[in-house]
Order: C-alpha cells, then sequence, then structure tokens
C-alpha cells in the first residue's frame, strides 16, 4: 500500500518538474486559457440537459437523462482510456525505471490506475459535472442526490477503463501489434484527432436538432445507451441511483453500483496479474532489420546536397518521424482544415448553407471581407504549428551538436525558419484545396491570401524562432516535454493569430475595397518581415551564439 | 595542431572549472587528456569545439582561432562527444550522409569512406536502421563514423573507448594511430590510465581546472614517484579501472 502511494506521488510529480515562481504565472495563465475554452463546451451540455430535462419532465422520463449523460461519459472515458493506459502502463519512459524495483505488480498497476482516473476526472469536468449540477438544480434534489453524485463522479472512469485496460493488456501481451511505439504513437495521434473531429459533428448535429420529447427520448432510449449500459453494467445502477436519490432503491443501486466497479477493479487486478509484466517485457521497442547494406543500397543513399538542404531536410525528417513533434507540427496543419469542414458538413441543411455560402462569396462586393477572413484563417493555422516556436528546444541536451558543427549559426537558424515555412505550405495548401473543390473561392482571392498566407507564414516563423531562442526548453527527458509544455508556442500562436484577428477586424471596421485590403496587408507583411529577416540575422545569431546547456 | 592558451571558465561565478591552463598538441601525436571524473575534462574539450566559449585566453586549431575565424577552426576537427545520442530518429546511413554534406564531401568520396568504415567497425548491417536502435556502442560507433567520413585533420574525441566492445576499441586505437602517423592530430580525454599508457605519445594530467601535468609517459612516471599529491592522482585513476 504504501509504494502505491509512493508511486503515485512520484507519477504526478515527475509529470509537473519542479515549480519556479516564473513558471506559476505561466501555468495559471495557461490553466485560465484551458478552463474559458472549454467552459463552452461544458455550459452548452449544462444547458442542453436543463432545456431536455424539462422537457422529458413532462412525460416523467427524465430519468433516462442521467443514463444518457452516464452512457455518453463512459463511452468518452473508454476512448480516452485506451489511450491513457497505452501511454502509461506501456510506453510512459518511467516503466522501465519500474521495472527492476522489487514492486510487484499490483502495486504498479493500482497506482498507474489511479493515476489515469485522474486524468479522466478531468474528462468529467467538461462532460459529466454540467449534467449533475443542472440535473440537481431542476430537480430541485436533496443532499443524498448530490452525495451520490460525488460518488459516482469518482467511480464512473473505473469500469470503462477496466474495460479499456483489459483490452489493453490482452492485445499488448498476445499480439506484435503495438510492437513498435513510434508508429503506435503515430496512429492513436491521428485516430484521437478523427475521433475528436467526429464528436464535435455528433455535438453539432445534437445541438442543432430542435428539442421534442420524442426525439429526445429515442435518443437517450436508443440502442445507444442500452448498448454502453450493456458493455458497462454499472451504469444503470449509477443512473438509478440518481434518479431516485430520496428513495431506498436508489441508495440499493448506488450500492450496487459500488459492488460492480469493486468487483470490476478486483478483474483488473487478477487480470493485470497475470498479463502486464509479460507485456510490458515483451516491448523491446526494437523494430529494427539489420539488413546488410550493399553497394546499391548504399549508392541509393548516399548523395550530397548543399548544407542548408541537407540541414531543412534533416529538420523535416525528425519532425515527421518524432511522434510527439509530427502531431503537434504536422498534424496541425491537416486538422483544422478538416476541422472546418466537419463543421460545415454537420450543418443539417448542408446543401442549402453551402449554396448560401458560396453565393456570398462569389459577390464581388464581399472579396474584401472574404479575403480577410481567409487571411485570419490561416495566420491561425500556420501560427499553430509550432514548427519554429520550438525548433531550439527540440535540440535539447543536443543543443551542443549545433555548437561544433562547422555550419553558421545564420544558416542553422535560417535553415529552421525555412522547414516551418515548409510545413506551414502543407496547411496553406489543404487550405486552397479545400477553398477551391468546396466554397468555389474565385481564384484572385485565392491567390492574394496565399501570397499574405505565406508572407505571414515567415513572419509567424521568425517571431517563433526568437520567442524559442530567447527562452527555450531545453531540459527534457521526453520529447513530450519539449513541445506539449513548452510555452513558446502558445504565445507564437496567440501572437499569429492577434495578427490575423487585427486584419480582419480592420477590415470589418473600415470595409476596405479588396484591392486596398489586400495591398495594405502584403506591404504591411512585407516589411514586417524584412525588418524581422534583419533583426533575425543580428540579434537572433547573438541570441544562438550566447545560449549554453 | 591545439594551441591552447591561458583558458579559464567559470561556472555560476563561483565554480572555477578550468582555471588558466595552456597546452600545446603538436602535428602528428595522440595526445591524453587525463583526470578523474569532474576535473574539467569535457569543459575544456567543449571550449576547444566551440560549444562553450572561454571566459578568457584563446584557443587555435591548426591557427585558426575558434573565437574569431569560428568556422574555420570547425572544418579543421571532428567531435565526438562522450554522450553518442543524438539523431536517434535518423537512420545510420543518413546520419553519415548528413555530415558529409555538413563538411562538403564529394559523393564518390564519401561512398568508399562509409563502405570502408563500415567494414572496420561491422556497422554494414545497422546501417539501415534508425540509430535509436542502436546499443550504446554501437552509436558510439556511429559517431565516430561521422567524424571519420569528412576525415578532419584533427581529432578530438571525449571518452571515446566508453561502451566499445574489444574489438572496436582495438580498430579506433589502430585509426588514432595511423592518422597520428600521416602527421595529424589526436586529442582525446580519458579516465582510464590504462588507455592512456597504451596509445598516448604524451599526455596532461588535470584536476580541479588545474593541468597538474603535461609530458611524455616516462616523465610521468618519474614525476608520480616525486610527487605525493599526483602520486595520489595517479593512484585514483588506477583505481578507476
Amino acid at each position: 500500500m504504501n509504494n502505491t502511494i509512493t508511486l503515485i506521488k512520484i507519477f504526478f510529480k515527475s509529470g509537473s518538474g519542479e515549480i519556479s515562481k516564473k513558471k506559476k504565472v505561466t501555468i495559471a495563465l495557461f490553466a485560465f486559457i484551458l478552463f474559458f475554452s472549454f467552459l463552452p463546451i461544458a455550459i452548452g451540455i449544462g444547458f442542453f440537459f436543463s432545456e431536455a430535462y424539462d422537457i422529458m419532465k413532462l412525460i416523467n422520463q427524465e430519468a433516462v437523462l442521467t443514463a444518457l449523460a452516464l452512457a455518453v461519459s463512459a463511452i468518452v472515458i473508454f476512448f480516452f482510456g485506451i489511450f491513457y493506459v497505452l501511454n502509461s502502463f506501456y510506453f510512459s519512459s518511467d516503466v522501465e525505471y519500474l521495472l527492476p524495483l522489487p514492486l510487484r505488480p499490483t502495486e504498479i498497476l493500482t497506482s498507474k490506475f489511479i493515476q489515469v482516473a485522474v486524468y479522466e476526472y478531468l474528462t468529467e469536468l467538461v462532460v459529466l459535472l454540467p449534467v449533475f449540477i443542472s440535473f440537481g438544480i431542476k430537480s430541485s434534489a436533496g443532499l443524498p442526490f448530490y452525495i451520490y453524485a460525488l460518488i459516482i463522479f469518482l467511480t464512473l472512469p473505473v469500469i470503462p477503463l477496466v474495460f479499456a485496460s483489459l483490452i489493453i493488456m490482452i492485445l499488448m501481451r498476445f499480439s506484435g501489434l503495438f510492437k513498435n511505439k513510434d508508429r503506435f504513437r503515430m496512429i492513436s495521434g491521428i485516430i484521437a484527432v478523427f475521433i475528436g473531429a467526429g464528436l464535435n459533428a455528433f455535438f453539432q448535429r445534437f445541438n442543432q436538432d430542435t428539442l421534442n420529447p420524442e426525439k429526445i427520448y429515442n435518443i437517450a432510449d436508443s440502442s445507444f445507451t442500452s448498448i454502453a449500459s450493456k458493455i458497462f453494467p454499472g451504469i444503470r445502477w449509477g443512473a438509478d441511483a440518481l434518479a431516485h436519490s430520496s428513495e431506498l432503491s436508489g441508495l440499493i443501486s448506488m450500492a450496487v453500483f459500488l459492488v460492480i466497479s469493486v468487483a470490476a477493479f478486483a478483474i483488473f487486478i487478477l487480470a493485470g496479474n497475470a498479463l502486464y509484466f509479460k507485456g510490458v517485457l515483451n516491448l523491446s521497442g526494437n523494430t529494427a532489420k539489420r539488413k546488410k547494406m550493399t553497394g546499391r543500397d548504399l549508392s541509393k543513399n548516399v548523395a550530397k546536397s548543399s548544407v542548408m538542404k541537407a540541414y531543412i531536410v534533416k529538420e523535416l525528417k525528425l519532425l515527421i518521424r518524432t511522434p510527439v513533434y509530427f502531431i503537434n507540427c504536422i498534424l496541425m496543419n491537416f486538422i483544422w482544415p478538416l476541422m472546418l469542414l466537419v463543421v460545415m458538413l454537420a450543418e443539417s441543411n448542408f446543401t442549402k448553407t453551402l449554396d448560401e455560402t458560396r453565393k456570398f462569396i462569389s459577390g464581388s462586393q464581399n472579396y474584401g471581407l472574404i479575403a480577410a477572413i481567409g487571411f485570419t484563417f490561416i495566420m491561425f493555422l500556420v501560427s499553430s504549428n509550432g514548427v519554429t516556436s520550438t525548433a531550439i528546444s527540440r535540440e535539447g541536451q543536443n543543443l551542443f551538436v549545433c555548437k561544433y558543427l562547422p555550419v553558421r549559426y545564420k544558416d542553422q537558424i535560417l535553415a529552421k525558419v525555412f522547414s516551418g515555412v515548409a510545413v506551414s505550405m502543407i496547411g496553406l495548401l489543404m487550405v486552397v484545396i479545400v477553398a477551391i473543390a468546396v466554397l468555389r473561392v474565385p481564384p484572385v482571392i485565392i491567390l492574394v491570401t496565399v501570397v499574405a498566407g505565406l508572407l505571414g507564414a515567415l513572419f509567424n516563423a521568425i517571431t517563433g524562432i526568437m520567442m524559442d531562442l530567447a527562452n527555450p526548453k531545453l531540459n527534457w527527458d521526453n520529447e513530450q516535454r519539449a513541445v506539449k509544455q513548452n510555452f513558446n508556442l502558445l504565445y507564437n500562436m496567440l501572437l499569429g493569430s492577434a495578427f490575423g484577428g487585427i486584419a480582419l477586424l480592420a477590415q470589418i471596421y473600415f470595409n476596405l475595397k479588396f484591392g486596398v485590403f489586400s495591398a495594405s496587408v502584403i506591404v504591411i507583411l512585407l516589411l514586417l518581415d524584412a525588418v524581422l529577416y534583419r533583426i533575425i540575422l543580428v540579434k537572433g545569431v547573438r541570441m544562438f551564439e550566447k545560449l549554453e546547456n | 595542431m591545439i594551441e591552447i592558451s591561458g583558458v579559464s571558465k567559470t561556472f555560476n561565478g563561483t565554480l572555477k572549472a578550468v582555471d588558466n591552463i595552456s597546452l600545446n598538441i603538436e602535428d602528428g601525436e595522440i595526445f591524453g587528456f587525463l583526470g578523474p571524473n569532474g576535473a574539467g575534462k569535457t569543459t575544456t574539450i567543449k571550449m576547444i569545439t566551440g560549444i562553450l566559449t572561454p571566459d578568457s585566453g584563446t584557443i587555435r586549431i591548426n591557427g585558426k582561432d575558434i573565437a574569431a575565424d569560428t568556422l574555420d577552426a570547425k572544418r579543421q576537427f571532428g567531435f565526438v562527444p562522450d554522450t553518442p545520442n543524438m539523431f536517434l530518429r535518423l537512420k545510420g546511413i543518413e546520419y553519415l550522409n548528413f555530415m558529409a554534406d555538413i563538411y562538403n564531401i564529394s559523393t564518390k568520396e564519401r561512398k568508399n569512406r562509409i563502405e570502408m568504415l563500415a567494414e572496420r567497425f561491422e556497422m554494414t548491417g545497422a546501417l539501415g536502421d534508425q540509430i535509436q536502435s542502436y546499443s550504446h556502442g554501437m552509436r558510439q560507433k556511429i559517431v565516430i563514423m561521422g567524424v571519420l567520413v569528412h576525415n578532419p585533420p584533427v581529432w578530438i574525441l571525449d571518452e571515446p573507448m566508453t561502451g566499445l566492445d574489444p574489438k572496436s576499441s582495438f580498430t579506433l586505437k589502430e585509426m588514432m594511430r595511423e592518422h597520428a602517423d600521416s602527421n595529424k592530430t589526436v586529442f582525446f580525454s580519458t579516465h582510464v590510465l590504462e588507455v592512456a599508457e597504451k596509445i598516448c605519445d604524451r599526455v596532461a594530467i588535470i584536476n580541479k581546472g588545474k593541468i597538474l601535468f603535461c609530458g611524455k609517459l616516462e616523465q610521468m612516471r618519474e614525476h608520480f614517484k616525486k610527487n605525493e599529491s599526483l602520486e595520489k592522482m595517479f593512484l585514483e585513476l588506477t583505481e578507476n579501472e
């Protein structure tokens, strides 16, 4: 037991690292932004359920709503759980250090399980808490309801997580499916993005449907809920407990729910004892082929190119091959245009909206506004990829290599900037494809936004690398920290988006003609880029020289 | 050749890692830089290679000042750092090709060298795999190959034998000898006296940032007998093995 508690403490500590005062401020800021970006979703869910409650009350079927909420939460927890469990149980770097220690599988498993459950509470804060609150207020529930709600909030992740971990532990024990860590992380990252986009579309649809009792009842009592309750056996009892919180039957249901959860956890421990260690030990992470290189292979792989090209290719290869970098720096370019598509497709009368949009776009009096919207979106897109705003941080402890290679700092910085612009061009291309194929945006607007977008990408690439040169995050043992816990990425994204936002506001406020808007944006960006370019060549190089780790 | 004169480096304003050292490493010699852990070996090497800037003093490599004539000075040497964990997601062959590009080696030349080096270090089977799949020793070998592929006049190696299997270690020593015999420079650090005794023409001993001795091996043994503190150092160095 003591070991388990110690392990849990270590897991959470090693996630956060030492926290300085300055860092505390940034973390608070980050938490603040995070809080406000999820708040609308939470409020939306809360309002939806509160309205649904009124309607279902009419036919005395409000209990199905709690069942629906628990079913949705359980499924979301389950999907997230698959990734959390894989990452935490198998792929996290601490596993290698834990294996040789005299710990029982039960201790490692329990502490990892709790770690994952805590992550799931964050999910529940968004998905489940608003439902409890609105349900509690609407039904003017008494104290037992809130006590049950709290207990269910804390224990709901158990059953879906047990399912997720059983599936993963069996897969990891008996199949070679995920032997390759890198490939797994890449694929799971992509799948997660698609699930995210899918959920988004689902909620969009949900929100648009007019609320009527029949429809809600159909959704709530649909095969969806019943399948979910069949898969996760406790859900029905949990929902019962909440619906009848003031009666004895509620208390019994609550007890049954807890018994099922405890039993599920026991099954997890038993299965884990049998499966976990062997599965982890199978994971060598080594997928090398060790094939002898012939003279021909060598000729294919060995060819001279310029220093600049070699350096850019190296940067791009590392970006593409390192899963965390790929997901955060490359995949981002596909996600946002894709999200845009999903949002449009999710409209219930998609064709009508599309027709109207196309009509709006083809009206030449709107060109200025359309170009401004396009430019703003592109600025947001290119600033969210983080290639340059983490370029120095990604070097980490190996920064010294940049120092002894006989390549001027200027050239190294430019190579990093160009690799950032190159990645941004993928995003730009995606937007252009959507704009031409779906929205039928006129060529002249495409041309202007592409030119402005490229200049904007350069602008953002330079500001990004300046930020990362000024304050790089070099001390990390895990690539995730170089990118995901790097505030430079966030700051640069805010800066780029703000730039785009100002352009859009100016266009809306002054209602500029298309030509005027395009010319001014392009000229302003040209000037800014020229100035920044000078700064990077002088100040940036000096900052690079001074960096030591 | 490497000329170090009056070089000092202090960390955080208090910790004097390297204290006013001067050394001349001539062409045609293998020079061993000896000292216990934390003596200042790596800091010195980092200053020679331009990774750290000295607080005072100058360093010249084949006559090029690393501070003033940085790029030309960097082209003079190849450097094997003490931790070979870099570019882990590049394949071995891609890493070698990258290094050859950086040092402007022609396609034909690099191909010949890679073939020869892969053969000598028994790495032909591993070149097509990512470096992260390599063992510590193999990573060490690929970094050494990355240096030798551009055939620099000055070799600077930080603890190069660590993690190498006996055969590769032997090959490397052999190559160091060949290199020095062709009137070029090999500078390497080690905390193992035995290694130094076997291959070095001259050694310097550093402890707590100061050079305690610099000269030929026979002189060193003489010196040890007279000087008690050096003798203690000597014992420490031999005990390390």
